[in-house]
């Protein structure tokens, strides 16, 4: 089946980018016959949240061109992704990440390459460093130096503060970043914590956690108000990404098996919500920009502000109530965040525009998920075996 | 062994450091194969022949690929190279003395040629702003931190290494669908 497809691809692109993505996927695909190879459970579901997105903006996106070109390179991440997570170690997942980084910062034509490359690059080398200081350290502090470069590379791989690019207002946030870190950079952070987190010792998961919890309060406060000060739609929604990331940092880094599932759900929120919405916003930000907001619009910001019923508030909900009952002042902490984070929700879904009949449509089953994601957490939590 | 093993480290660096060093796509695929060639050897000395080939090959076919587009000729030592000179005697200090004062006994040829390599390769990822070289320090990463992790993991990264070459070195060269 693999020949197949990479067969018709080669013929239809051949020479191109896909063409060599889908002969990797063949690869991939034959090696994924070997022992080894498994989909865990929360995976299952971030990949058939990846796949449902891609449906979804196939369906209900305005037709433009490039989107043909755009949702091809979606399946073929989404592929690359499913064969980095099923893999046997964290080599190979590594190794997978970087063909993956590489392929998404060619996607861009505005050049950048290296600059887009580097952070993943520089997250690959230090989870290997981490890896291997950790697997052949022998001292305490050789170890504990191994899961801070764990942690960092996370931070790093998903292109976050500190090691993402610098957001600017001088051009248009590229798509090719946004794909990285509401699209692929999810599924691939999930794989990475299930590989990680079984091997630390608790002295390694005390640097581990106090690092990403830091970085994750960090990355929380930037993109809150980096938003909140931004007059440039684009750069406002590239701020909201580094937001949503820094609450999944934080409960990632909480370690408990219930603040680990809050880091899933709101992965989870980030491709089902966050991610259709930016793709559906980059055409209505190049339009002059209207006044008021329509009901859908008003929905839409609600969704994005973390407000009941919707799945921010139930990943505001239990990351708090998990945050609290390890040190309260963390709980306070974020909670001056998540009360400054509506600021910029409604300007987000000012961008937005007035969409057409078609992507209403799309609008319409997002805050559906979202509203599933809100109101039966505990479902979601479970299919994800959490 | 002990001359194997010595040569390998010294091949791994060589080659991470033409990658560092070079502008042109001889330079850079003449170090992507010694690299390869380099952990190659070391994976050999340690018993693991199978493994060994199949690194080489991945490094053969990822020069091979690197052969093909970019900027022409070697390319290497070019004028403004002395930072990058210097940097790369670090790369091969640097690993050298972590293996021997923080890892002592525990850091074997094989993990200390992927450490070289690796701080080559990111090296070349951090210091460069040419497509052609970020795309062959990545494949250099993927080989050095396959080859940190054990000779199994090391095929791993030679997949990821090979399958990062793929992509072509300058956007124009790919024809659209």
């Amino acid at each position: 089946m693999s020949a197949l497809v990479v067969g018709v691809t080669w013929l239809r692109w051949r020479g191109h980018l896909a063409g060599y993505l889908l002969a990797a996927l063949a690869l991939g695909g034959w090696l994924a016959a070997g022992p080894g190879f498994a989909v865990a459970t929360e995976q299952r579901v971030m990949l058939a949240a990846l796949a449902a997105v891609l449906l979804l903006l196939g369906l209900f996106s305005p037709s433009e061109p490039g989107l043909g070109e755009v949702l091809w390179g979606g399946l073929l991440g989404l592929a690359l992704v499913a064969l980095a997570v099923s893999g046997p170690s964290l080599t190979w997942w590594s190794a997978l990440v970087l063909a993956l980084a590489a392929g998404c910062a060619a996607l861009g034509a505005d050049g950048g390459f290296a600059e887009r490359l580097r952070a993943p690059a520089i997250g690959v080398v230090m989870i290997g460093s981490g890896q291997m200081l950790i697997a052949v350290g022998g001292n305490v502090g050789v170890e504990r130096v191994g899961a801070l470069a764990l942690a960092l590379g996370l931070v790093a791989l998903a292109g976050l503060v500190p090691f993402g690019s610098e957001i600017t207002a001088r051009g248009p946030a590229t798509p090719a970043s946004l794909a990285w870190a509401g699209f692929l950079g999810p599924a691939l952070v999930l794989g990475l914590v299930a590989r990680v987190l079984p091997h630390l010792t608790p002295d390694e998961a005390e640097v581990y956690s106090a690092v990403l919890i830091g970085l994750g309060l960090v990355n929380l406060f930037a993109g809150v108000f980096g938003a909140w000060g931004s007059i440039d739609p684009s750069r406002m929604w590239r701020f909201s990404f580094i937001a949503d990331w820094g609450l999944v940092l934080v409960g990632l880094g909480l370690l408990s098996p219930a603040a680990i599932g809050v880091g899933y759900l709101a992965l989870l929120g980030i491709v089902v919500v966050r991610m259709p919405l930016y793709v559906w916003s980059r055409r209505a930000i190049a339009t002059p920009p209207q006044e008021g907001l329509s009901r859908t619009n008003l929905l839409v910001a609600a969704a994005l502000a973390g407000a009941a019923p919707f799945a921010g508030f139930s990943v505001r909900l239990l990351l708090l109530q998990a945050a609290s009952s390890l040190f309260w002042p963390l709980a306070a902490v974020l909670v001056v965040a998540m009360l400054c984070w509506p600021a910029h929700a409604f300007r987000l879904a000012r961008s937005l525009g007035r969409p057409d009949p078609r992507t209403r449509w799309g609008f319409g089953l997002v805050l559906a998920a979202s509203l599933a994601l809100g109101v039966v957490p505990g479902l979601v939590l479970s299919l994800g075996g959490y | 062994m002990l001359i194997l093993e010595v040569l390998a480290v010294i091949l791994a660096w060589l080659g991470g450091a033409a990658v560092l060093l070079s502008s042109g796509r001889r330079g850079i695929a003449l170090g992507i194969g010694a690299a390869g060639l380099g952990l190659g050897l070391s994976e050999f000395a340690a018993g693991a022949g199978e493994e060994a080939i199949l690194v080489l090959l991945g490094a053969l076919l990822a020069a091979g690929l690197r052969l093909r587009d970019g900027g022409r000729g070697w390319g290497t030592l070019g004028p403004g190279s002395t930072p990058g000179l210097i940097s790369a005697l670090a790369a091969l200090l640097g690993p050298l003395l972590l293996a021997v004062y923080l890892l002592p006994g525990r850091a074997e040829p094989a993990l200390l040629c992927g450490m070289v390599v690796t701080t080559l390769g990111a090296m070349s990822v951090m210091a460069t702003g040419e497509r052609q070289l970020s795309l062959a320090g990545a494949a250099l990463v993927a080989f050095g931190v396959g080859a940190m992790a054990g000779p199994e993991a090391a095929i791993y990264g030679a997949v990821g290494a090979t399958l990062v070459s793929m992509l072509p070195a300058s956007a124009a060269s790919r024809p659209q669908p």
